[in-house]
């Protein structure tokens, strides 16, 4: 059964990484419904995206190890629901 | 004329002032990293590289293809048979698109190559300059990792890095595209190999708790069975799986890529898995009661339908790439590791065995096959030329020691269940993509790779004649690769097809072929036909003890089918012998 899932990517801020993870999810037709990327504030060489996935508990389970063979990708969080999607979203820097 | 793949030029400029131009620290750079042997085709956005390379001439080979997809099939032959990385220069635009089948395919099969790609120059990205392409966002899904270089202090820490990748953990094809103006600019140069990247882990700590259930497993079983892969052979476990199986007394199968990894003149040795692998192999897999899939991914063409795969068993997976554990098949103990130091480390924790009944039913299965196509393919009474019966004499004549190169289609299921290999690192074909066209290319490589060892391309009419440009390269460089092309004038494992699951409406599948003779000869290597069995053995000796390149054209039954065979989506339990008429 397809339901929500928050997917979170933690990863060196280099081109083309998140078109790779994109990719991943295209290739497996799993839908995203929300994508959130993001710079880290204090270290512009490492950032994160966080994605609201709407696809099943066994695609989510094989999808998981391919983004994190990613080079560089450092972690992954992956969690039932859109609740941590947004946790993540409030952690991020407002500019002011 | 021949020509060397060296130039008359000598390296005089190594120890000159730096900085030095960004083309001139790709060169040095690869010299740090030990490259001898370069594959490639120059252009406009490449052409500082190629200045680069004029000046080194005695310490790096270049191989001058005749078409880019052909240098990336060279570089992963090389790869695969040296177990070096290797290596390609191609400029932009159409140079660089033309890679994109060898990246995927080098991704699938897990080759390490390093693609260097001229770029137009960085203020120029994004206008639709000339021979300017997207090749970043082209080749992401076929590439283990690639970067963009714009600056030539990027360099060599670029380079570095893309070794180190490529050839490390799942081994696998990395691009550098680098703009022209960070090729024409200079910078200092140090190159520092890499030894780590932060986010990057190719070597998982073994997990000792996984081995010891894979063990106990091993020792309470009755019908173990390994499944040895390409793994086997990329972590150089052959030893170790011997060792294994021996102990154990467990029979052995190999994947397609996994050809080589056990010898086949091994009394455990049971055969090839696979759609049209052998009858014992795929039907056992079903009768065991623990499978050790060494190295291999459980492709769909091992598995037939997966939902009746070895259901009955339990099953330990080792596997070096995380992501391919429990894709396909669930795995009841999973080792994520590298092959050898898993087995390495299983082998104390296995009581000696012997499993005399179970292997028995493997040669029951063996005999029925042997009677009912091994005998028919080898020595059949009349008709025309079967390709079975040249492979058996080639594997004879060459007692299995050649390295053995082959294309797609039913040339390669027939070489993969009938050429005995008895050497790790002989058997070189395009498995997960199923490239036609890669063998003449991937042989030709592979000769430079393993220079000592003779190289035999087989290769179907259809699949030659994709990528039979690189005659010209064999020809200029003298590279001694035999081409052995088997031409029913079909593509025979589609028409095949056609006859089996589409009542015989074989649709576009017949060619029209030139004179290959003549056309092989044009380029000045020597050619032969044989339609006649009575020629077959001689011209196969004459073929294999003639120095140098050399051609002969078999030809053979137009409408022979490949069995037996897994139908496409049935259970390998369901692997038929043969088609009732």
């Amino acid at each position: 059964m397809k339901k929500d899932f928050s997917f979170i990517v933690y990863a060196d801020n280099s081109f083309g990484i998140l078109n790779r993870m994109i990719n991943a999810f295209n290739r497996r037709r799993i839908r995203i419904r929300t994508l959130m990327a993001s710079e880290d504030e204090h270290n512009p060489h490492t950032g994160s995206a966080a994605f609201i996935l709407y696809t099943t508990e066994e695609m989510m389970r094989k999808v998981k190890p391919q983004i994190e063979k990613f080079i560089e990708v450092d972690h992954t969080q992956v969690s039932e629901g859109t609740t941590a999607f947004y946790a993540y979203i409030q952690q991020l820097p407002v500019e002011k | 004329m021949q020509q060397k793949a060296v130039l008359p030029t000598k390296t005089d400029r190594l120890h000159t002032e730096i900085p030095i131009t960004g083309a001139e620290a790709v060169i040095r750079s690869l010299l740090a990293e030990s490259v001898t042997t370069i594959f490639g085709y120059p252009g406009g956005a490449i052409m500082p590289v190629y200045d680069a390379l004029y000046h080194y001439g005695d310490r790096l080979n270049h191989i001058l293809t005749r078409h880019e997809q052909g240098a990336i099939h060279a570089a992963q032959g090389y790869a695969r048979a040296s177990g070096r990385v290797g290596v390609v220069f191609v400029t932009s635009g159409p140079g660089a698109t033309n890679l994109v089948t060898g990246l995927a395919d080098a991704m699938i099969d897990s080759t390490p190559v390093v693609c260097i790609t001229g770029q137009v120059a960085s203020h120029l990205l994004g206008t639709d300059a000339f021979q300017e392409t997207d090749v970043m966002n082209i080749t992401i899904p076929v590439t283990k990792w690639s970067v963009q270089v714009t600056r030539p202090d990027d360099i060599p820490s670029a380079i570095a890095k893309a070794f180190y990748i490529a050839r490390t953990g799942r081994p696998g094809p990395v691009l550098i595209d680098i703009t022209k103006d960070a090729q024409l600019q200079k910078a200092p140069f140090s190159y520092v190999p890499c030894q780590g990247i932060k986010t990057y882990r190719p070597r998982p700590v073994l997990n000792m708790q996984a081995v010891q259930a894979a063990a106990q497993l091993i020792n309470s079983s009755q019908r173990p069975y390994i499944l040895a892969g390409q793994g086997v052979l990329l972590s150089g476990a052959m030893e170790a799986l011997r060792r294994l199986a021996e102990k154990a007394g467990i029979p052995v199968a190999n994947t397609l890529l996994g050809l080589s990894s056990f010898p086949a003149n091994h009394p455990l040795y049971v055969g090839f898995l696979g759609m049209h692998g052998n009858y014992s192999t795929n039907r056992n897999t079903n009768e065991c009661d623990l499978l050790i899939a060494v190295g291999m991914r459980f492709d769909d063409r091992v598995t037939g339908d997966v939902s009746k795969y070895a259901r009955q068993a339990k099953i330990i997976h080792i596997e070096l790439d995380a992501a391919e554990i429990n894709k396909n098949v669930h795995a009841d103990v999973a080792i994520h590791a590298d092959a050898r130091e898993a087995l390495e480390a299983l082998l104390p924790l296995v009581k000696p065995n012997q499993h005399p009944e179970w292997l028995e039913s493997f040669r029951q299965y063996q005999q029925e096959e042997y009677e009912k196509i091994m005998s028919r393919d080898w020595f059949p009474a009349s008709g025309l030329i079967k390709m079975g019966e040249v492979i058996h004499q080639l594997s004879e004549r060459t007692r299995g020691n050649a390295l053995i190169v082959t294309d797609v289609g039913q040339h390669q299921m027939v070489t993969s269940r009938y050429y005995a290999f008895t050497r790790p690192r002989t058997h070189i074909t395009s498995g997960g993509l199923g490239t036609m066209g890669f063998a003449l290319p991937a042989a030709m490589g592979a000769a430079l790779g393993a220079p000592d060892q003779p190289v035999i391309a087989i290769i179907g009419d259809g699949g030659f004649q994709m990528t039979l440009q690189e005659l010209g390269t064999i020809a200029q460089f003298h590279i001694p690769v035999k081409i052995l092309v088997l031409n029913n004038s079909f593509l025979g494992m589609v028409r095949q097809w056609q006859q089996l699951f589409h009542e015989s409406r074989y649709s576009f599948t017949e060619m029209t072929n030139p004179d290959f003779v003549q056309l092989v000869k044009a380029y000045g290597i020597p050619a032969h036909r044989v339609t006649e069995r009575e020629s077959l053995a001689s011209a196969l000796d004459a073929f294999l003890e003639q120095p140098g390149p050399r051609f002969l054209e078999v030809k053979v039954e137009k409408e022979e089918n490949v069995f037996p065979m897994v139908p496409a989506g049935a259970s390998v339990s369901d692997m038929i012998l043969e088609v009732k008429a």
